[in-house]
């Protein structure tokens, strides 16, 4: 295996003293590779993928973004390290415009001399956007949001891009294709953490599937080993 | 017509000001969520370190620029010292206010310990005044026009294009994704907090060479500026610059058709009518939910 992006060991977090989210959880992501963390909601994707950007602080564990000690940084530095998360749900700019808000994804300071290129890069990824570029994003859709969202978090280098469930509200055509854009990105060498309850896309696309359950991770392999395995799909996904 | 030319020239003046002042308190609020009363005593801050350099034999353009850097100072040593030590604790919006009326009334108590209560005046940058068919405008007027809308004008390009303006409203849009971007919320809060007392440092400078300076002399336009931003739908920029000047011809007409007297009394009553009509201002929408 190639050298770790990602080094999670023992990481214990949540948003209350005493109550705890995810439970003593230890992953690695190698370079270039896309490992999938599947569970059903509820069950901590979202607080791990947190806890890796410094929204959440961790009570114990340590965690690693390319050999660095990030394990109680603000989030700002992680990001400054080379993390981009691409949250769950609404976190938007809702009064800036589209193209601000994808500026926005370009703020860390090597980036944004570059944002220029990368803006119409992800315009180009995305037609929807540019053709709303200049309204506000709190006028978009749902689905726009997400795109908005995704769009933003491809508007700067990354050492390791975190995706949280990226076809959570989005049509059916639009998830074959922003799943399509995932691969692409893989296929670029891009390292990749995936956080999704739907194990239909992941089978084709992770190297490595995670299984989490009640913010412990319960097992873990190849995608064919573990998705071959319905009775443990049906267990833990319904 | 004399009157009314008056009027809207006076009000325009005072909007200016009142601009000044209220620009830096719909920033902090927006991006900080801290009600600044000590907004007036920062203003205090800017007139008498003016002074200060003027008595000092500094020659004025550089006395002014040198206060509005003191009393930008002043207000990043309030955030170190007083507002940072409250974010993120229970309470903050209680906590913030009574912190800051707690700076406000120090300043004051220092400013009558070190100059007394005798009033003081910066003298004008430019004298003369322009006489047309009965109205008067003094140069010193236009220059303190001129000096507070390009100030505004300014920190509505820097909000709007620039990369660290950017950050500012991102971070009073959604902390969460402001933090994720790259951008670090505190420093953002301690630019903010600075920004805005050098405008009211400004306002101050401005101003008193128009108006007598005292220590208490900023509670006034504090106050004004506080109606100003609501007019505005507190946290927007734009909104609090075209209420500023709205509320500056306001005042001023009540001043010249009904009486000094009844300028803030009429203010406030409009204020009342306003907020029952538009709850979020004349610009302002319903607020932004921040986590």
């Amino acid at each position: 295996m190639s050298h770790a992006v990602l080094e999670v060991e023992g990481l214990t977090s949540g948003y209350l003293p005493g109550v705890d989210v995810i439970l003593d959880a230890s992953l690695t992501v190698a370079e270039g590779e896309l490992v999938v963390v599947l569970g059903p909601n509820g069950h901590g994707k979202s607080t791990l993928l947190r806890s890796l950007s410094g929204l959440v602080s961790p009570s114990a564990g340590r965690i690693r973004l390319a050999g660095e000690d990030i394990t109680h940084a603000r989030g700002d530095r992680i990001a400054a390290a080379g993390m981009v998360h691409i949250p769950q749900g609404d976190l938007i700019f809702p009064d800036m415009s589209v193209e601000e808000n994808l500026m926005m994804g370009a703020y860390v300071k090597p980036a944004w001399s570059h944002r220029a290129g990368a803006l119409a890069r992800v315009l180009d990824l995305f037609p929807t956007l540019a053709s709303r570029r200049a309204e506000l994003a709190g006028s978009l859709s749902g689905g726009e949001r997400r795109m908005l969202a995704l769009g933003r978090g491809l508007m700067r280098e990354a050492k390791l891009l975190m995706i949280d469930e990226p076809s959570l509200g989005l049509a059916p055509v639009i998830i074959e294709q922003v799943y399509g854009r995932i691969a692409e990105i893989k296929a670029s060498g891009q390292a990749i953490l995936l956080a999704d309850e739907n194990a239909d896309h992941v089978g084709e696309l992770g190297d490595r599937v995670i299984l989490l359950e009640s913010g412990v991770f319960v097992r873990e392999g190849t995608p064919a080993t573990l998705l071959s395995d319905t009775a443990l799909l049906t267990a833990y996904l319904g | 017509m004399t009157d009314i030319v008056q009027a809207l020239w006076g009000g325009i003046l005072t909007g200016s000001i009142y601009g000044l002042m209220a620009v830096g308190l719909t920033l902090m609020w927006g991006a900080v969520r801290l009600l600044n009363l000590a907004h007036g005593a920062l203003y205090v801050v800017g007139g008498y370190a003016a002074w200060t350099f003027v008595d000092h034999g500094v020659p004025l353009v550089l006395a002014v620029a040198l206060a509005v850097v003191a009393t930008g100072a002043v207000g990043y040593v309030m955030f170190l010292v007083v507002i940072r030590p409250l974010l993120g604790r229970a309470m903050w919006d209680a906590a913030s206010i009574i912190a800051t009326v707690g700076v406000a009334t120090g300043i004051q108590a220092l400013v009558l310990l070190v100059y007394g209560p005798q009033v003081k005046k910066i003298d004008p940058f430019l004298s003369g005044v322009y006489h047309w068919e009965g109205v008067a405008i003094s140069r010193q007027g236009i220059a303190v026009t001129v000096i507070a809308l390009a100030s505004l004008l300014l920190v509505y390009w820097y909000l709007g294009s620039s990369r660290q303006g950017m950050a500012i409203r991102s971070v009073s849009q959604n902390l969460d994704a402001a933090s994720l971007m790259g951008v670090s919320v505190h420093r953002t809060y301690a630019i903010v907090v600075t920004l805005g007392a050098a405008l009211a440092g400004l306002a101050g400078v401005v101003l008193s060479s128009i108006l007598f300076l005292s220590p208490s002399s900023g509670f006034n336009p504090m106050v004004i500026a506080l109606v100003v931003t609501m007019f505005g739908g507190l946290g927007s920029v734009k909104g609090t610059i075209v209420a500023a000047y709205l509320t500056g011809i306001f005042v001023s007409v009540v001043q010249v058709y009904a009486g000094a007297q009844y300028a803030l009394p009429g203010l406030f009553l409009l204020m009342m009518i306003v907020i029952v009509i538009r709850p979020h201002g004349l610009f302002g929408r319903a607020p932004v939910q921040r986590l």
